[in-house]
């Protein structure tokens, strides 16, 4: 886990859940706003909460944004502001990831051009939900019951590196699921514009220093790919 | 027991008890009188375009003579249709066994004595009531036009145009409307019989005298009333003396009176009853639905939902209270009511018990979703209700009302973006394939007994050919205890990446990732009978 708290701005209902559920993954979280009750109130459910006014540059750099923050969180309740503080953000810093919700889809497109890297609308979302239930209630009850959040399944992402025992191998000589119970799902190459190669398609696939391994499993199967990744070479018994 | 009464009502009892007849009788009405059949739209439009071809053979006829055979078996042909219409619905009417049998069975509750006479009487009655009908009337008028002797019948060949009433709904519901305003036309027809009798009495009285008059009987003076009354004024005929012409002007202004008045009472009956028939006519395209999902509240949600299953219109209904949301789901082609999706009474007509597959609530209050859930649940307990769940206190409200599924969009928001931060990439990869919005997807195969993976094990099947993933395998019964990974589901559990040696049975589930056309040729495969 890492060190440098994640930024929250704006303690909404949104936001109220975004922290439980961030904190239940043991992300440091702080929770910024502008206005002083809503900070009192985020401080009164559980989260450390600081009152700063977005709409300035200095105050948004003191907090962090542009130095130890890499992830922030636009979650403010009108459109307007999420947009304002997108772009202040990114303005101050072009490497910083930026999550920002709405509830409209014309503003999706507005929070895209301010430089937010994903935007959630929880209708939509909702929407597809119900979709996919109607259209295929077993892989939901499925996907509920492992893959999200609050279950054993994780999914994860492994970054190649010039020292990992998996470079310049070719996908079809790995076998995730014998020797470490993984499925690899696909890759997603450095080379190719971060496109996603779905496993089974790209077998010949040579993997290189940057590419990303996309990985489903059980945590403990996970921490013990890791492991083996970052061995030394000549530790490694060839399958 | 007369003697004659045995062999009657032994014949009224066979009938009641013959299966075939009931079912022609149930045929026939469904040609031709069922409203729901789906005979009714190809049938009256066939007998719409008999009469309406009927009508233009018998107006050509008036000046040309017309040659050749045709005309007259079509007319022939015509008449024979019409013939067999009458007398099917004129048996369709009513049932002389059943009404028989009703009488004697009556009579034998009663203690009293069973009288063939009484029960023919009331029979009789009952085909009476029918040729009394409008309706059979103008059927049988629409026959006489053929009997070419007598010119005076030829003018019944308008009731055939009449007859168009029972095939189109639109001149029927036309009709339906004038009758609600029974007593404002009521008002207006006195009104009007007497300003045009009173106009007519007084111009007929100052002018008929005159013989360079134009009104030379009161029937012209009536004729002359009517047409300035209406403000037609042709001018054929007009007054002459100063007298006539004060009682014209007095008709003109009151004439402008009378058609303001009728015209105000056709437009408040169309526009009240504009509403009630747009509800009608979507009622009746929901009855025609086989099964529908039912939508309670269209908002944001409701539009993404819709946008994603991007099946038909068909088979969409949405209910909500807001008037202009239902304007705009009407404009994009949904069946849409606007009424409260509570109201049980509403949700019984739209026969959800039968028809509704899956209902959605997902209106944006929570006290609402909890009282539809409820409503629907209690008409029918097989529907699959998904229910929207704004606070997270009220999702088990909610499945206490009897929802199948619970959805929280905060929740289910807060879930992504917690996945989100930290492996970016692999919940981008992830996302686009749950949220379908790619090629490739996860979807279920559900295998069958004796279909070709039936007791097949795992490492006998080449996914990797198939270019597909297996993530795992939903089973129903519990002997895999040896299986190290595995998920409760609420009825079934789910075994994850299971190992080479794990033997498919025939109801699992296999959930597997790929693209969308391996999967659908997979599960091709996996559905073959052995």
């Amino acid at each position: 886990m890492k060190e440098n708290p994640l930024l929250l701005f704006g303690y909404s209902d949104a936001c109220f859940h975004i922290a439980e559920q961030l904190k239940a993954k043991g992300w440091p979280l702080v929770i910024a706003d502008n206005d002083l009750l809503r900070v009192k109130q985020a401080q009164k459910d559980g989260f450390s909460a600081i009152a700063l006014d977005y709409t300035q540059d200095e105050a948004l750099c003191q907090a962090g944004v542009g130095q130890h923050v890499d992830c922030i969180f636009c979650l403010f309740e009108h459109d307007s502001e999420n947009v304002f503080l997108t772009i202040s953000a990114r303005a101050l810093a072009p490497e910083l990831k930026i999550v920002a919700i709405t509830e409209s889809q014309e503003a999706e497109h507005k929070l895209r051009i301010a430089g937010a890297d994903h935007i959630i609308n929880p209708y939509t979302m909702s929407g597809r939900r119900i979709a996919e239930l109607m259209r295929k209630p077993e892989v939901v009850d499925v996907l509920d019951h492992t893959l999200y959040g609050r279950y054993e399944i994780n999914m994860t992402q492994i970054e190649i590196t010039e020292a990992c025992t998996l470079s310049q191998k070719c996908l079809s000589d790995i076998d995730l699921k014998k020797d470490f119970n993984l499925i690899l799902l696909g890759i997603v190459g450095a080379e190719r514009e971060d496109s996603f190669i779905f496993s089974v398609q790209s077998t010949h696939h040579r993997l290189t220093p940057g590419d990303t391994l996309v990985i489903i499993g059980m945590p403990n199967a996970i921490e013990l790919f890791k492991d083996y990744l970052n061995m030394p070479p000549s530790h490694v018994h060839t399958s | 027991m007369n003697i004659v009464h045995v062999p009657v009502l032994k014949a009224c009892y066979f009938l009641h008890n013959a299966k075939i007849y009931s079912r022609i009788k149930k045929t026939v009405y469904a040609i031709l009188a069922d409203p729901e059949s789906r005979w009714r739209k190809p049938v009256d439009g066939g007998l719409s375009l008999l009469v309406i071809a009927s009508v233009f053979f018998l107006i050509r006829e008036v000046k040309q003579p017309l040659n050749g055979h045709f005309p007259q078996h079509f007319e022939t042909f015509t008449v024979t249709v019409f013939i067999v219409e009458y007398l099917l619905r004129f048996w369709l009417h009513s049932s002389v066994h059943n009404t028989i049998i009703k009488q004697y069975e009556k009579a034998a509750q009663l203690n009293t004595p069973f009288r063939l006479r009484r029960a023919i009487q009331e029979v009789l009655k009952e085909k009476w009531r029918y040729i009394t009908s409008p309706l059979s009337i103008i059927d049988l008028l629409a026959i006489l036009p053929t009997y070419r002797p007598i010119r005076l019948l030829r003018i019944f060949m308008l009731f055939r145009l009449f007859k168009l009433f029972r095939y189109t709904r639109g001149i029927n519901q036309f009709a339906n409307i004038l009758a609600e305003k029974r007593f404002e036309l009521y008002i207006l027809g006195i009104f009007f019989t007497f300003i045009v009798v009173s106009a007519a009495t007084a111009i007929y009285l100052f002018e008929a005298q005159q013989p360079s008059s134009d009104i030379q009987s009161y029937f012209d003076a009536i004729y002359w009333a009517l047409i300035t009354l209406t403000t037609v004024g042709y001018g054929d005929i007009v007054p002459h003396s100063p007298e006539g012409r004060v009682v014209t002007i007095a008709l003109i202004v009151s004439g402008i009176g009378v058609i303001a008045f009728a015209t105000s009472i056709f437009v408040s009956a169309f526009s009240e009853k504009m509403q009630r028939l747009q509800h009608e006519r979507i009622f009746q395209g929901i009855s025609r639905l086989s099964d529908y999902t039912l939508i309670c509240g269209y908002g944001r949600m409701g539009h993404t939902i819709l946008e994603e299953l991007s099946t038909s219109r068909q088979g969409v209904v949405i209910i909500d209270t807001d008037n202009t949301v239902i304007e705009k789901a009407r404009q994009r082609g949904y069946l849409a009511i606007t009424g409260d999706a509570s109201n049980s009474h509403l949700l019984e007509q739209l026969n959800l018990a039968q028809k509704a597959k899956t209902v959605l609530c997902i209106t944006e209050n929570d006290i609402n979703n909890v009282y539809i859930t409820l409503t629907a649940r209690s008409l029918s307990q097989d529907v699959h209700i998904i229910s929207r769940a704004n606070e997270t206190a009220s999702i088990k409200k909610l499945y206490l009302a009897g929802a199948d599924h619970v959805v929280t969009p905060n929740q289910d928001m807060a879930l992504v973006a917690a996945e989100y931060v930290g492996q970016p990439v692999a919940f981008e990869a992830i996302y686009s394939i749950l949220s379908g919005q790619d090629e490739l997807v996860i979807d279920a195969i559900k295998l069958f007994e004796n279909s070709a993976f039936d007791g097949i094990e795992l490492n006998a099947i080449d996914f990797k050919h198939h270019q597909l993933i297996l993530f795992g395998v939903i089973q129903t019964e519990t002997d895999s205890a040896d299986e190290q990974y595995y998920f409760e589901l609420t009825r079934s559990h789910f075994i994850f990446n299971p190992h080479d040696r794990f033997t498919l049975r025939g109801n699992d589930v296999m959930i597997v990732f790929g693209h969308q056309d391996n999967i659908a040729h997979f599960r091709k495969q996996a559905r073959r009978l052995k």
